[in-house]
């Protein structure tokens, strides 16, 4: 069951760490275009700022976050850990994720609800293009979502091997 | 008593091996809770990450980690290095040169210190091993020639200091310039002392033909080539230093292309090891974010500048005093949230000692590179452990005579500000 | 003291809005209450960024926030009516109607402030922006406006730009000046006063003077909760330190203004005044931006063309 759950959560962490790469793609080709358009033509995209600051930046830090926790790249302090018994190291782990799990359901929780009441109020900005920043309030559960439930399965099964952060 | 306790447990989690971003998020909500109330709590977490992420100028982050990862995928890096050993392999520790000089050069078009570590880690290190230089001194090498990447413009610290002091971020990138060189001529100068003190552990290696040498030469053009577009780019004026970022890393997707490397799963690859990586940092900004509103609130930092500042002392003393907490900071702390953390707070205090702002932050950044070498977290180090499959106190023991070195580079800096100032002003 | 209140902002600790408004307050309500108030200052987004003090001040971290409807837009677009173009002349003008529209009992008050839980201390209209120009950029005249690159803030301040054949381009205030200097950008709009705080003054070498592109209006604003708490002589010293406050800001940021004007026309920028007509096609220019800003709230059901009347008429009050 666990297993199952742990699959389907990897498959659904790639496929949002794939969109954070359109993002983070995206960001380099539209300021490209945006730099050559305004040196150039003069006529510089009205929107990249808003895009990016608002849609592109949100997205590649929500969509990567789990992935990254899963991919062990989240940097940390490792030179005690690694010198930790078997089950000394399981019972940091437990602590580690235990609080992480606590952490990101409260930003996952207030978040939903964030977006949820900017939905239902339909909220725009006041920039010439009204950009609906309810849409941007969602990446945030959408991210967060999955990295609850990684720490809450590494809390129940803390990780068999100690690894360095890249 | 709020405030030790908070900063006791932070501590605490960092050493039990939490992910320093999360670590300061828990620590900073926890303070928050007790200081200011579950509203007030609750309203933080529910605001800090999509506020911090929802930035436009933070975009140099992923563009710059993006270009650095493109530079490593074209094998840019690898031509990079390989030149320079050619050039100087052949004198006894002559890769170790040319280590520092690729570091040098890498650093010039890599904001990023980890990136280039990794780079340098990926290339230097078997060629150090099969000539046979000690691990040691290799190692160590390599994870302080990294540093410079955060010191040579293009630098992510930089431009995070100068948005957070809100100084010239083109000062900040070009003061860094010749203190970055100066790093480089102490590493190289650490080299041969240790050679010196103990010749065994660098042999001399082969020397090449002119020819090759000429061959060699041109595996730097396209480093060069990067080099100019970013730097020029914001000379002329034809972008912001943020927007050159992007345009960086745009000119390296073409250069990848260009030499045959862009592949599918190539660009698949680099993409999500820079997601990944610019995640990492965002996220250590956010937990600095959140625990840094928890410090204000108890006023922790305020007094201790004002503490600080109020001794009746000579200004350089109290410089000396704030590099000193800067330095411990850094061995247990993220350079980045360390950043983060204290320069709204000490500016402030440099400027009302009459010190100059972007003097004083090119001065933060070279400490910042101490920190990623000293343990307990010195994110080099762990790099190129990774990557060499060395323990981790050999390297430390390996850095320890460059750290020595660079402590020299931060007090010459000092007594003659000159050294970061002067190519700035001859710009306006 | 029997209150310690938690004021917290975006601004750099010595920002002239802090010295001419915030100082100026503290001092007012710490000597009406006769001590039994005490401030903690928290400047430099210590508390949070500027978008997030709304929230911030909501949920009690601090207790009266730096709130600016502007950067809440999806939140109070109403209150970013100070800050179309055209609409007055002078810092006091602004300031004095969009107090008139923001402090308690009022019809932004009504609308905006009071159903997101907070109460308007003091408000705060910086002097009317100003196109400021490098000498690159050579701006001479009113057609010069044509295909120049000009910072600006987002919403009416870039359509007013657009509606010149001028190209409004979004920028971090730190990149100003470097962009300004090499070339990035022609010009951006200011006051004079942000342009010396910025060390524009070393690159501008033209202006426009006595125009309205538009100026930020800013609140200082309480948590209700916490203004409900308060004993009765403490809430009389703030609303009476705040209406001073707003009084004194506005007439020292127009005394400034007009030192800053003269200093910089001393030191060689040319202050370029436009002609009668040209005076026309920029008012009629800056009267679209407002329609157009009105009609866009009104579709999506809020009054805009009540608040905008409103606020016309408290300008008109004053003349
Ligand atoms: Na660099
Ligand atoms: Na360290």
């Amino acid at each position: 069951m666990i297993r199952r759950i742990s699959l389907a959560l990897a498959r659904y962490e790639q496929a949002l760490l794939a969109l954070g790469a359109v993002c983070l793609f995206a960001m380099m080709v539209i300021v490209f275009v945006d730099v050559a358009m305004r040196y150039l033509f003069n006529s510089p995209l009205g929107f990249s700022y808003d895009l990016i600051s608002l849609y592109l930046m949100v997205g590649v830090f929500f969509f990567a976050l789990s992935d990254t926790l899963r991919h062990d790249e989240h940097v940390r302090v490792d030179i005690l850990y690694l010198r930790m018994s078997d089950g000394l190291r399981r019972l940091c782990d437990r602590i580690s994720y235990g609080l992480s799990a606590v952490l990101f359901a409260v930003i996952l929780w207030t978040g939903l609800l964030r977006a949820i009441a900017s939905t239902a109020q339909g909220e725009v900005m006041a920039t010439l293009i009204p950009w609906p920043i309810w849409v941007a309030y969602w990446i945030v559960p959408i991210g967060t979502a999955p990295i609850v439930l990684l720490c809450l399965l590494r809390f129940i099964h803390p990780p068999a091997k100690a690894q360095h952060p890249a | 008593m709020t405030s030790l306790a908070i900063i006791g447990l932070l501590f605490a989690l960092l050493a039990i091996g939490m992910p320093v971003g999360f670590a300061m998020a828990v620590a900073g909500a926890l303070g928050l809770l007790f200081t200011a109330g579950t509203a007030a709590t609750v309203g933080v977490l529910e605001t800090t990450a999509f506020s911090v992420t929802n930035s436009y100028e933070l975009i140099a982050i992923p563009m710059f980690i993006l270009m650095a990862e493109l530079v490593v995928a074209s094998g840019i890096a690898d031509g990079l290095f390989h030149a320079m050993s050619v050039w100087i392999g052949r004198v006894r520790g002559g890769l170790a040169v040319a280590t520092a000089l690729a570091g040098a050069g890498f650093g010039a078009i890599s904001g990023s210190s980890t990136a280039s570590a990794a780079a340098l880690s990926a290339t230097s290190i078997p060629a150090m091993t099969r000539a046979g230089y000690e691990p040691r001194f290799s190692c160590g090498v390599v994870a302080i020639s990294g540093t410079l990447a955060m010191l040579i413009p293009p630098s992510i610290a930089l431009v995070l200091y100068g948005i957070i002091a809100e100084v010239s971020i083109a000062d900040l990138l070009i003061g860094g310039v010749i203190p970055g060189l100066l790093v480089t001529f102490a590493i190289i100068a650490t080299v041969y002392a240790l050679i010196w003190h103990d010749p065994s552990i660098a042999p001399a290696g082969r020397s090449y033909s002119w020819s090759e040498k000429l061959v060699a030469l041109k595996q730097v053009g396209p480093m060069l080539l990067l080099l100019f577009l970013v730097t020029g780019v914001i000379y002329v004026g034809i972008a912001t230093p943020t927007e050159a970022a992007a345009l960086g890393a745009f000119g390296a997707l073409l250069l990848t292309a260009a030499v045959g490397k862009l592949t599918y799963p190539t660009l698949r690859h680099v993409l999500a090891r820079s997601a990944r990586a610019t995640c990492m940092i965002l996220m250590i900004v956010i937990g600095a974010h959140i625990f840094g509103f928890f410090l204000t609130l108890t006023q922790v930092t305020q007094m201790t500048v004002t503490f600080i500042t109020s001794l009746d002392v000579s200004p350089y003393v109290v410089m000396a005093m704030i590099i000193l907490v800067y330095i411990i900071l850094g061995c247990f702390m993220d350079q980045l949230a360390i950043l983060i953390l204290t320069v709204p707070i000490v500016v402030p205090a440099i400027k009302a000692l009459g010190f100059d702002p972007v003097w004083f932050g090119v001065i933060v950044v070279v400490t910042a590179e101490v920190g990623m070498v000293t343990p307990p977290l010195g994110l080099n180090v762990f790099v190129v452990s990774r990557y060499s499959g060395r323990p981790l106190e050999e390297i430390f023991a390996g850095i320890a005579p460059h750290v020595v070195a660079h402590l020299l580079v931060i007090a010459a800096l000092i007594a003659w500000p000159g050294l970061v100032l002067w190519l700035p002003s001859t710009m306006n | 003291a029997d209150v310690t209140l938690k004021l917290a902002d975006s601004l750099p600790a010595g920002h002239s809005i802090t010295k001419n408004a915030t100082h100026f307050f503290f001092d007012r309500v710490k000597t009406l209450a006769g001590g039994k108030v005490e401030f903690q200052h928290f400047p430099a987004e210590q508390l949070g960024k500027a978008k997030d003090l709304l929230s911030v001040t909501q949920t009690g971290l601090a207790d009266i926030g730096y709130i600016v409807p502007s950067y809440v837009s999806e939140k109070m677009p109403l209150g970013a009516v100070a800050e179309l173009p055209g609409g007055f002349a002078s810092s006091c003008e602004g300031a004095k109607a969009f107090w008139s529209l923001a402090k308690p009992g009022g019809l932004l008050d009504t609308l905006e402030f009071k159903p997101n839980g907070v109460r308007v201390l003091y408000v705060v209209a910086l002097s009317p922006y100003q196109a400021v120009f490098s000498e690159k950029a050579g701006f001479k005249s009113f057609d010069d406006f044509k295909g120049r690159k000009i910072r600006s803030n987002p919403g009416p301040m870039e359509l007013g730009l657009r509606n010149l054949g001028a190209v409004p381009i979004r920028m971090t205030p730190p990149e100003i000046f470097d962009a300004m200097t090499k070339g990035t950008i022609d010009g951006a709009l200011l006051p004079f006063t942000s342009t010396v705080s910025y060390s524009l003054d070393k690159v501008v070498k033209s202006s426009t003077i006595g125009q309205n592109f538009g100026t930020v209006g800013i609140t200082y604003s309480i948590n209700l909760n916490k203004w409900n708490a308060l004993p009765k002589d403490v809430q009389d010293a703030l609303t009476k330190a705040g209406d001073e406050t707003v009084s004194h800001a506005c007439a020292r940021f127009d005394t400034e203004e007009g030192e800053l004007a003269k200093k910089l026309q001393s030191e060689g920028v040319l202050m370029v005044k436009f002609t009668p007509e040209q005076e026309k096609i920029l008012a009629n220019n800056f009267d679209e931006v407002s329609k157009d800003w009105a009609a866009n709230l009104q579709k999506r059901g809020k009054p805009a063309d009540k608040v905008l009347e409103a606020f016309r008429a408290a300008i008109a009050a004053q003349r």
